[in-house]
This record gives structure tokens, C-alpha cells and sequence, in this order.
């Protein structure tokens, strides 16, 4: 009898974990949440003005610019109360502004990062400086929108960029041997023409595909372990819901800026070589002078760190730091200890200099 | 706590075993995985997969495209090619407004006799300006030229559209 009873307390457990499962993997989590303003809009581009918390006199008066990824949401940075790298900095007394790219559709495929660097970054900054009232401003970079911002800030050097904080930027493509993305988009067998003039723009699924094969076993198989040894803990799988949430919300890449990524900087290392040219200007890494701080994920399988270090090299930033966590891509910012270690030295470099 | 506890609490979890097997496993594989993804010969495994997939869904895809172009225009239904124009057109729209919206901006800084920018500011305002904004057909260069007097005659100064960024004068209004 007793043996019974254990045996239907088991199955009961086992039902509860069985919906909780069920409820995180097929449910969205709510996530950014901290309270913001759509303040500009162009073509699928959004930028918010998230609403200070600290009174004014308190505040840092250099406003500070988010710039994501193309193929990911930005909502990484504002995953969950108390867990959000907005919700952080607005509490430190920053007027933080974040510009969604939106998700491109057929009709943007040509956009490239010539349009995004030099449409839509500047617009958005002066509409940024209109209504902070303020004629500089610092800008942070994740991924690829730190190839943007970096673009950007070696083409308008006195557009007012005082600070550029880049997150795991991958600008350095020269060491093939590290690069697994650069072994599959190889020109011997990646043919990049031929698949955009199929697709328009990059399908969403296939950047998935391609993030996630490079640690098979940890995204497809370790992930769903984690959760299901974790599912006591509401915590954990609160966290886990969320990011889950956040790694299926993909968007495609606009076709023209995929072409760039792999053919200029993948094959080629235009940047670095100073060779790339947006809409004919050649963009010199020596013409960037804003304050820089570069943050270097040591567990990084995306974006190794061998592509992020030689940038300070080329820069011509007087003020330049490389900052190295540990961790992984995503995880340096969104992951349980990015509270402890990068949001505060992040924090911590850039207080002094947006005064 | 009593003895019985700690006994209790001392007595090995039999799934602890599975799970340092499962975990050490799955270590294996991981690294495994790993070294085959990072290699040549998947890169040009998963290039050839690619391929045979956009060779195999090539015949049809022009075939449906077209007959579904054809379809639609004897229904007369727009295209997703007229859909794409009429975006672009949106989007132009859309930067001729946010051109506007900084000429209305930098002319309600200039009213309130806000402090104006630095002359190396005021010339990289102008060059982001310039690159950002579009080309516009002749056409809408000649709309734009003819409303410029009827924004003079709402009450903006003529010295104040006229009046050039030039060191001197900036200087001259700063004190």
C-alpha cells in the first residue's frame, strides 16, 4: 500500500514537471519590461527612450545608445526585471535609448550596412541629442551591432561620440583557423549569391541552425538537461523560460548586409585591412576617437576573442580598454553573473566619462 | 541533527551516479562534435546539402513565382514586387519627414536662444545631415525649394535661414 502511494506521489511529481516543461517550451515569457517611449521611427526601425527612474540632478547628462545585433532581438538587454542590463543602467541615473532594427521583410533586402551606419544610426543619434539637448552622447555595441557602431564611429568621428563600449565585436576575421563561421562560408562551398537570390534575406532558421551547430550537444541536447535537473527550482527555470523565449524570437538579415558580413568581412577582413568602403568612403579604424572600451568574452564560440582584440591596435582612442569576462557570447551580459561582473565594470568605466 | 538524519542525509542518490555518466558523456560528445563542426570536410558537407537543396527547389520556384505573378495580375491584385515599391516610397517619405523634423528642431533651438553647437559640431551636424539624407527626385527638390518662403513668412526671421554656421558668427551669438 505504501509502496503505492509512493509510487502515485512519483507520478503526480513527474505530471507537475511535465507541465512545467511543456509551459516553458511552448509559452513566451514576459520580457522587456522596463517602462520606455517609442520616440523615432524609419522603415522597420525602432528607437525607445526607457523612463528615467532617478531624479534628474542625479542623472548622467551624456545619453547612452544601444545598438543590438540585425538578426537577433534587442530585448537581450531588458530580459526580466531584476534581471536587465536596462533596468540596471536606468537605475544608475543614465537617459538610455535602445534602437530596435525591427524585423526586414522582401522588401528590404537591399538594405546594407552603408544604410544602417549612415541612415539610420545617424538620424537616430540626432534625434537622440534633440531631445537630451545634449551634443554628445556614448554608444554599446553587442555582436554585430558593434561592427555598425564601430563603422559608424570611424566615418562621423565629430558627430559627438564621446564613449564606444563594444561587446564581443567581431572585426578582426584574419585568423581563419579560429573562425568556425568562416570555414562554412567559404567560397568553396558556401555559395552566398545563390542563397540570397533564393531567400531575398538570410532566413532566420538557417542563422539559428548556424549559431547553434557550433555547440551541438550544448544547445540541442544540454540546454533541455539543464532545465529538466533544474525544474524545482523556480528560479532557474523562470531565467531559463526567458532566455528561451528570447533564443527562438529570431528575424531574418537583410540579404545586402549578409553579402557584407560574409564577402567584406568573413572571406575578406575589409575592416581590419582598411579596405572596407561604405557608400565611398573607406572607412580608417584610425579615425575613431571616442573613448573606448572593449569586452571580451573568454568562453566565446560566436565570436572568438582573437576577433575583438586587435581592434585597439588600429583605433586611434587615446582612452581604450579590453576588458576580458568570463563567459560565454550571450552569456556576459544575460547570463546569471553578468549582475556581478560585466554590467558593473561596464557601469564603473562609463560613469567618470558621462559627466 | 539527530543521528538517523545525518544517516539519512550521508546515504548516496542513486541518480547522482547516472548523472556524472550522463554528464561525462555528454562532455565527450560535446568536444567530438565540436572538432567534427570545426572541420573541412562538414563545412563542405554542409555546402554541398545546401547546394543539392537550392538545385532541388530551383524548378519550382521560378514556375510558381511566375504563375502566381500572372494570377495576380489578372486579378489585378498588387504584387509583393508593387508591395515593395510602395515600402521604399514609405520609407522615403519617412526620411523626408525626419528631414524636416531636424530643420524644425535646429529652428526651435536657434528661437529659444539656445546656446548653438561648436563650429566642429555644427560641421559634423551638417555632414550626417547630408549623408543621411536621400536623393530626391527633381521633382520634389522643386516642391521642397517652393515651400521654403512659406516657412519665412510663419514668422521665422529671414536673418535666421539665412544666417551661415561661420566661426565668427557663432562666436559672436555664444557671448
Amino acid at each position: 500500500m505504501e509502496q503505492a502511494t509512493a509510487a502515485l506521489d512519483q507520478l503526480a511529481i513527474l505530471e507537475e514537471r511535465l507541465k512545467t516543461v511543456t509551459r516553458v517550451m511552448t509559452s513566451k515569457a514576459p520580457i522587456a519590461q522596463t517602462p520606455k517611449e517609442l520616440v523615432w521611427t524609419l522603415n522597420k526601425a525602432k528607437l525607445y527612450r526607457y523612463v528615467p527612474v532617478v531624479p534628474p540632478q542625479e542623472r548622467h547628462p551624456i545619453p547612452l545608445l544601444l545598438v543590438f545585433a540585425l538578426m537577433n532581438r534587442p530585448y537581450i538587454l531588458d530580459l526580466r526585471p531584476g534581471h536587465s542590463f536596462v533596468e540596471y543602467l536606468v537605475g544608475k541615473g543614465y537617459d538610455v535609448y535602445l534602437l530596435d532594427w525591427g524585423a526586414p521583410g522582401p522588401e528590404d533586402k537591399h538594405l546594407k550596412f552603408d544604410d544602417y551606419t549612415l541612415e539610420y544610426m545617424p538620424r537616430a543619434i540626432r534625434k537622440i541629442k534633440a531631445l537630451s539637448g545634449v551634443e554628445e552622447l556614448s554608444i554599446l555595441g553587442w555582436c554585430i551591432g558593434a561592427i555598425l557602431t564601430t563603422i559608424y564611429a570611424a566615418l562621423r568621428p565629430d558627430d559627438g561620440l564621446r564613449n564606444l563600449i563594444l561587446l564581443t565585436a567581431p572585426l578582426d576575421f584574419s585568423n581563419k583557423e579560429k573562425l568556425t563561421f568562416g570555414r562554412w562560408t567559404d567560397e568553396k562551398y558556401f555559395d552566398v549569391d545563390r542563397i540570397l537570390a533564393t531567400f531575398g534575406n538570410m532566413p532566420p532558421e538557417m542563422i539559428d541552425y548556424g549559431a547553434k551547430a557550433l555547440k551541438p550537444v550544448e544547445n540541442y541536447i544540454g540546454n533541455y538537461i539543464k532545465l529538466w535537473d533544474n525544474l524545482d527550482n523556480p528560479q532557474i527555470v523562470e531565467s531559463w523560460h526567458a532566455m528561451n523565449t528570447w533564443v527562438r524570437d529570431n528575424i531574418p538579415m537583410t540579404g545586402g548586409a549578409f553579402r557584407q558580413l560574409i564577402v567584406d568581412l568573413y572571406r575578406n577582413d575589409r575592416l581590419m585591412k582598411g579596405e572596407l568602403v561604405i557608400r565611398g568612403e573607406r572607412v580608417d579604424l584610425s579615425r575613431l576617437r571616442a573613448n573606448l572600451l572593449t569586452v571580451i568574452a573568454e568562453g566565446d564560440h560566436i565570436t572568438p576573442p582573437c576577433q575583438s582584440e586587435s581592434v585597439l591596435g588600429k583605433v586611434g582612442s587615446r582612452d581604450k580598454e579590453l576588458y576580458r569576462v568570463h563567459g560565454g557570447h550571450i552569456g556576459i551580459m544575460a547570463g546569471n553573473g553578468a549582475h556581478k561582473r560585466t554590467w558593473p565594470h561596464v557601469e564603473g568605466w562609463l560613469a567618470p566619462r558621462s559627466n | 541533527m539527530s543521528d538517523a538524519e545525518a544517516a539519512a542525509a550521508k546515504q548516496p542518490d542513486p541518480m547522482e551516479k547516472f548523472h556524472e555518466l550522463r554528464d561525462a558523456y555528454l562532455e565527450i560528445w560535446s568536444k567530438h562534435l565540436i572538432d567534427t563542426v570545426n572541420s573541412d570536410s562538414y563545412a563542405q558537407a554542409s555546402g554541398a546539402a545546401l547546394n543539392s537543396f537550392l538545385t532541388a527547389t530551383a524548378p519550382f520556384k521560378e514556375p510558381a513565382e511566375q504563375a502566381m505573378l500572372k494570377t495576380l495580375q489578372q486579378l489585378n491584385v498588387p504584387t509583393s514586387a508593387d508591395f515593395a515599391v510602395l515600402a521604399g516610397r514609405f520609407t522615403n517619405v519617412e526620411m523626408q519627414l525626419d528631414n524636416l523634423d531636424a530643420k524644425l528642431d535646429r529652428i526651435e533651438k536657434l528661437l529659444s536662444g539656445a546656446k548653438p553647437a561648436s563650429p566642429v559640431q555644427e560641421v559634423a551636424l551638417k555632414s550626417a545631415e547630408a549623408s543621411a539624407r536621400p536623393v530626391a527626385p527633381r521633382s520634389a527638390r522643386k516642391t521642397s525649394q517652393r515651400n521654403r518662403p512659406s516657412l519665412r513668412t510663419r514668422g521665422t526671421p529671414k536673418k535666421t535661414t539665412n544666417a551661415k554656421p561661420g566661426r565668427g558668427n557663432s562666436r559672436k551669438r555664444t557671448k
